[in-house]
C-alpha cells in the first residue's frame, strides 16, 4: 500500500478536492483505493452522502480500546462510495475533542499508521485528508504516510501556512528520524488576477526543488462535483481541473518529473 | 532550537514513540514500578547488629560509612525519578529519564 497525505496547516486550500480527484484518477487506472477523513469537520465524509454528525463509528473509535488491532472493526467502519473500488474511513465530529481524550498517553500519534497496516493487503493506495490545525491528527498522518502533497491556495496568506506545513514536517522528520519527501502544489490558480501570478512566483523562488511546476487552476466543475457527490472525473473526464490533477497524479506517480 | 519548537518536539516525540520502542523508557518504567529504591549493601557499613549487655537490641541504621559519591548519585537519580514520573511526556522529561538511566547503570 502506498500512503499519501495531503496536509496544508491552512484551511480551505483544496484538501479535500485533492484526496477526491487523485483517489478518483487512481481508481480510474484500476488501483483500490482508501481515502481516510481525518478531519472533525468531515468535508470528506459528507462529500460522499456520510453524516458526520450520525455516524456510530469512524476513525475517531479506533483510538480507544485499541481497536486498531482489530481488522473485522476496521473493515466494518468502510464506508462506500461512488466507485466500487474505493471506499472510504469517515471522521465524525467527535475526532474535535480527541486531542483532549488522548493528551499524555505516549504512541497516540501512530494510531493510524498502525490500522493502515491491518489493512495493507486490502488496498493499492491511501490519501489521508487532514484537518488545516497541528494535533494528533494531523501528526497520525504524518507518522502514517511515504508521501506528502501540499496544496497550496495561490495568494499571500496561503504562503504563511505552507511555511508552517514545511515546518511542522521537519520537526515530524526529525523526531521519527526519516526523511518525507513532499510536493507543493499551487492551487485555485486564476491567471487573470495579480495575487495568483505573484504568489505562485514567490512559491517558485522559495520552494523550488519541492514545487510542483503546474498549478490546479480554478474549476466550478470540481465543485459541481462536490454537489453530486461523485469523483469529478466521472462528472466530466476533460474538464481543466480533472485534467490537471492527472498531470500531478503522473508526476507524483514517478511518472513524470 | 527556540522555546516554542522545543516544546514542540516534544510533543511529536511523545506522540510518536511509545514504552515498547523506547528502551530507556522501558527500563525506568520497570524500576518506577519496582518502587524499591534499594541501594547495594556494599556502599555502606553497619553500625552495630549486636545485642547490647542490658538485652535491648540496636536497631541497624546503616548509615554510610563514609561520603560514597555513587551511592549519592544513584539516590539523587532516584529521587528525581519519582519527581519526573508526574511530569507529562516531553522531550526534557525523556532526557532527565535518559540521564537516570546512565546514572543508575541500566
Amino acid at each position: 500500500m502506498k500512503i499519501w497525505s495531503i496536509s496544508n496547516q491552512k484551511g480551505g486550500v483544496g484538501k479535500t478536492t485533492s484526496v477526491v480527484s487523485l483517489g478518483g484518477l487512481l481508481a480510474d487506472q484500476g488501483h483500490r483505493v482508501l481515502l481516510v477523513d481525518l478531519d472533525p469537520h468531515g468535508s470528506l465524509t459528507s462529500y460522499f452522502g456520510q453524516d458526520p454528525d450520525g455516524l456510530e463509528r469512524s476513525l475517531y473509535h479506533l483510538f480507544f480500546e485499541q481497536r486498531w488491532r482489530n481488522v473485522d472493526y476496521i473493515r466494518d467502519t468502510l464506508k462506500p462510495t461512488s466507485l466500487a473500488n474505493v471506499s472510504m474511513l469517515p471522521a465524525t465530529t467527535s475526532l474535535a475533542t480527541l486531542e483532549r481524550q488522548v493528551s499524555g498517553q505516549d504512541g497516540m500519534g501512530l494510531v493510524l499508521a498502525r490500522s493502515l497496516a491491518q489493512l495493507w493487503d486490502d488496498y493499492d493506495y491511501a490519501l489521508l485528508d487532514t484537518p488545516p490545525i497541528l494535533g494528533v491528527l494531523l501528526v497520525n498522518a504524518l507518522a502514517a504516510c511515504q508521501q506528502l502533497v501540499i496544496p497550496t491556495q495561490t495568494e499571500h496568506l496561503a504562503l504563511k501556512g505552507l511555511e508552517r506545513m514545511v515546518h511542522t514536517l521537519k520537526m515530524v522528520m526529525k523526531s521519527q528520524k526519516r526523511e518525507l519527501p513532499y510536493t507543493i502544489v499551487p492551487t485555485l490558480f486564476d491567471r487573470r488576477t495579480s495575487a495568483s501570478l505573484t504568489s505562485l512566483k514567490e512559491m517558485r523562488r522559495t520552494y523550488q526543488g519541492a514545487l510542483w511546476d503546474e498549478a490546479i487552476p480554478v474549476d466550478t466543475r470540481l465543485r459541481d462535483a462536490s454537489h453530486e457527490g461523485v469523483f469529478p472525473h466521472q462528472l466530466d473526464p476533460n474538464t481543466r481541473g480533472v485534467r490537471a490533477y492527472r498531470h500531478l497524479l503522473a508526476q507524483l506517480c514517478g511518472e513524470k518529473r | 532550537m527556540s522555546g516554542n519548537t522545543d516544546v514542540l518536539m516534544g510533543y511529536f516525540d511523545s506522540l510518536l514513540t511509545t514504552l515498547e520502542e523506547d528502551p530507556r523508557k522501558t527500563i525506568v518504567s520497570d524500576l518506577l514500578a519496582g518502587a524499591a529504591a534499594q541501594v547495594p549493601d556494599d556502599d555502606y557499613t553497619p553500625v552495630a547488629t549486636d545485642t547490647i549487655a542490658l538485652g535491648m537490641r540496636v536497631i541497624p541504621l546503616k548509615p554510610p560509612a563514609k561520603v560514597n559519591g555513587g551511592a549519592i548519585n544513584r539516590i539523587t537519580a532516584l529521587q528525581l525519578l519519582t519527581v519526573v514520573k508526574t511530569i507529562p511526556p516531553s522531550r526534557l522529561k525523556l532526557h532527565i529519564l535518559s540521564c537516570c538511566a546512565g546514572v543508575l547503570d541500566v
